[in-house]
């Protein structure tokens, strides 16, 4: 059976996390994480990550008076 | 008795002040560069009051100038997309059947990111994530805060994209490889 790359093997744990693989691609990444120490790595991080990025909360942001002056000004004269 | 002219232009004013803020940080959910939203959403009020007779109350003005301004955005992500320039290159080298290859050496995971955990606090570690967010293309950016932060589905986040599934997937990993390298490169 072919060995597959490791861009091949981390889209694959990806895609593992957003639908069930088949046995052959379950085998794939357990084959390649046994001999490859970066995919094994970016294995567990992938899971860490998305509890980090699970867990960013929306920014609330705000212009300054002069740029909202700026956006009602521009407004107006593209409407002239 | 008010003209319309006059109607209109305190209602831009009102509009502005009461608007902008959200608008401002819906715009800097989906894209990293703060003049470009600017700019979105100054054509977002001009096309609200150019068609604001179809607007009349069907909807908040809120609503309303959100959903102009996603629009907006999208047809920039289009524009974008054409033009790309893959941030992710240098991670893999280019496999023999001209596929995707092995790790680069000097950009593969040689740390796990993971094992800092105890070492900076987990409000430290988020913030840190969320600059390492600003320097991915900004649909890479929309699709990774939208399938997250906002905890979209992927056929949702598709269909508002307009990409394929398959398409979908190599974007979420390309930007969590970036992700994870800028963290690595920030913490060993």
């Amino acid at each position: 059976m072919k060995m597959e790359s490791c861009t091949d093997i981390t889209l694959l744990i990806e895609k593992s996390k957003g639908k069930k693989l088949n046995w052959r691609e379950r085998w794939q990444i357990k084959m390649h994480t046994k001999m490859c120490r970066f995919c094994e790595n970016y294995n567990i991080d992938s899971k860490y990550l998305d509890g980090l990025l699970k867990r960013i909360t929306p920014r609330s942001l705000h212009l300054t008076q002069e740029e909202k002056m700026r956006l009602t000004a521009n407004v107006k004269e593209r409407l002239n | 008795m008010k003209t319309m002219e006059t109607t209109h232009t305190e209602l831009v004013e009102s509009w502005v002040n009461e608007h902008s803020d959200y608008l401002y940080s819906f715009a800097m959910t989906k894209l990293s560069d703060k003049n470009l939203a600017l700019d979105l959403i100054q054509d977002t009020f001009v096309a609200a009051f150019q068609g604001v007779d179809k607007f009349e109350g069907r909807s908040t003005a809120k609503t309303w100038l959100t959903s102009i301004l996603k629009r907006k955005i999208i047809d920039h992500w289009r524009k974008e997309t054409a033009h790309k320039t893959d941030v992710a290159s240098h991670f893999f080298a280019p496999g023999e059947d001209g596929g995707g290859g092995a790790w680069v050496m000097e950009n593969a995971p040689s740390q796990r990111i993971s094992s800092i955990e105890e070492e900076i606090s987990k409000e430290e570690q988020i913030q840190e994530l969320s600059e390492c967010i600003e320097i991915l293309p900004d649909n890479w950016k929309g699709i990774v805060l939208a399938k997250y932060m906002e905890g979209k589905k992927g056929d949702e986040i598709c269909m508002e994209y307009a990409i394929m599934n398959s398409n979908y997937w190599v974007i979420v990993h390309r930007a969590k490889v970036v992700l994870r390298d800028c963290l690595e490169k920030k913490w060993f």
